[in-house]
């Protein structure tokens, strides 16, 4: 019974483990696309002034 | 075309017949889905990655097609954003159709009916990227470019999957235009204006989609009578489907020469849609005479693999035309429209 109860707490604990894993997947996923999504918001808007970027009263 | 007018008659009867239970997503049927347990290819499978290759090309020929220029930078963002936008519409689609996605051998596969991916996430990952590839396409390029990304976004999840795809055999010709506004997006991302060529585009796919899917839906024709989906063969029979899919073929084929009179194709589309435009018809009679058995399966699935190469060797003969210096060589058939 006990061995039992150890191979099944094993196997929460893979999967825990791997849920975990996958979870982090997302994270890093949405971290990056968010980053991805600043630097092009940037570009475009650098692309679009053109050199009224820098055509401003200092 | 009085045979076909009859057949829409009886589609209508039967179409209520059909869907006289189904009026919107059993939503009782649908997994449980509490542990959000999703892998990363989980969420892009739900933007539908094919029906975005297919976007990201035919918005790309017409973003090179039409006349003026624009920054490769920006041009990619369109593209990029009209891609996520499609990608979005298909999240949305699949958020609604999780009900019958999972009862349909094509489809039982995705991410919500394995119970991967919960409904909540997929429409939410759908309504944040459509917000934010319109919004970078208004941006980056113009707003009727941006606006006609949300009309495209927007038809196919109200007109197409919440209105017609479980009330009326006619869901796929209506529904067929949230497909063809890509090429038609990408064209006023350049000029800001919708002209006349872009309009040919749109006609090129909203025409070709009707024989696509209906080929198609003659041998899927159980999944859709399982779930009650109104299409074509499900409710009008296979034999009306192949007189329809044999007379919208001739209609495409027909609208397809098009470009080549109003020096949108030059003489290489003119050969090219009326070669490739042949062998469509001669696939769709081979459909229309062969009726019976595994023979008639392997037809419909003939002119369903051919359609797809047939709409991409269009438009690849029209970009090919549009980039290639000296490629373009007018017919002199032009019309002074």
């Amino acid at each position: 019974m006990k061995f039992m109860t150890d191979k099944s707490d094993v196997n929460e604990a893979e999967e825990t483990a791997a849920a975990v894993k996958r979870r982090n997947k997302r994270s890093i996923a949405i971290a990056l696309m968010l980053v991805a999504f600043a630097v092009l918001f940037y570009a475009i808007t650098i692309i679009r002034l053109g050199g009224d970027v820098f055509n401003r009263p200092l | 075309m009085s045979d076909v007018s009859l057949n829409y008659g009886q589609d209508a009867g039967h179409a209520s017949h059909v869907t006289g239970a189904i009026t919107g997503p059993i939503r009782g049927t649908q997994p449980e889905c509490d542990i959000h347990d999703g892998d990363v290819g989980d969420y892009i499978q739900l933007l539908k990655p094919r029906v975005m290759s297919l976007v990201v090309f035919t918005s790309f020929v017409g973003l090179m097609a039409a006349p003026g220029s624009i920054h490769p930078f920006l041009g990619f963002v369109a593209v990029l954003a009209i891609a996520v936008g499609a990608g979005a519409s298909g999240a949305l689609n699949m958020w609604y159709d999780a009900d019958i996605d999972g009862q349909m051998q094509r489809t039982a596969a995705r991410p919500i009916p394995r119970g991967r991916v919960s409904p909540q996430e997929a429409l939410a990952l759908g309504a944040v990227l459509s917000a934010f590839s319109i919004l970078v396409l208004g941006l980056a390029t113009n707003w009727l470019a941006g606006g006609l990304l949300a009309l495209t976004i927007g038809f196919y999840l109200f007109v197409y999957t919440m209105w017609l795809k479980r009330r009326t055999p006619q869901n796929i010709v209506i529904g067929g235009a949230a497909g063809s506004f890509p090429p038609m997006i990408g064209w006023a991302a350049v000029t800001g204006t919708v002209s006349l060529e872009s309009v040919m585009l749109f006609g090129l796919i909203f025409l070709w989609t009707p024989p696509h899917f209906w080929a198609l839906s003659l041998y899927r024709c159980r999944d859709y009578e399982r779930v009650g989906v109104p299409m074509l063969p499900v409710v009008a029979g296979p034999d009306s489907t192949r007189t329809h899919i044999l007379i919208y073929s001739l209609i495409l084929v027909t609208f397809s020469v098009l470009p080549a009179f109003i020096g949108l194709g030059g003489v290489g589309y003119l050969a090219a849609s009326v070669a490739a435009g042949a062998y469509f018809l001669k696939l769709a009679v081979d459909v229309y005479r062969h009726r019976v058995g595994n023979d008639a399966d392997k037809r419909a699935k003939s002119l369903f693999l051919y359609s797809i190469f047939y709409l991409f060797f269009l438009f690849l003969v029209l970009l090919v035309e549009a980039m290639i210096p000296g490629a373009f060589v007018a017919t002199g058939l032009e019309l002074k429209v």
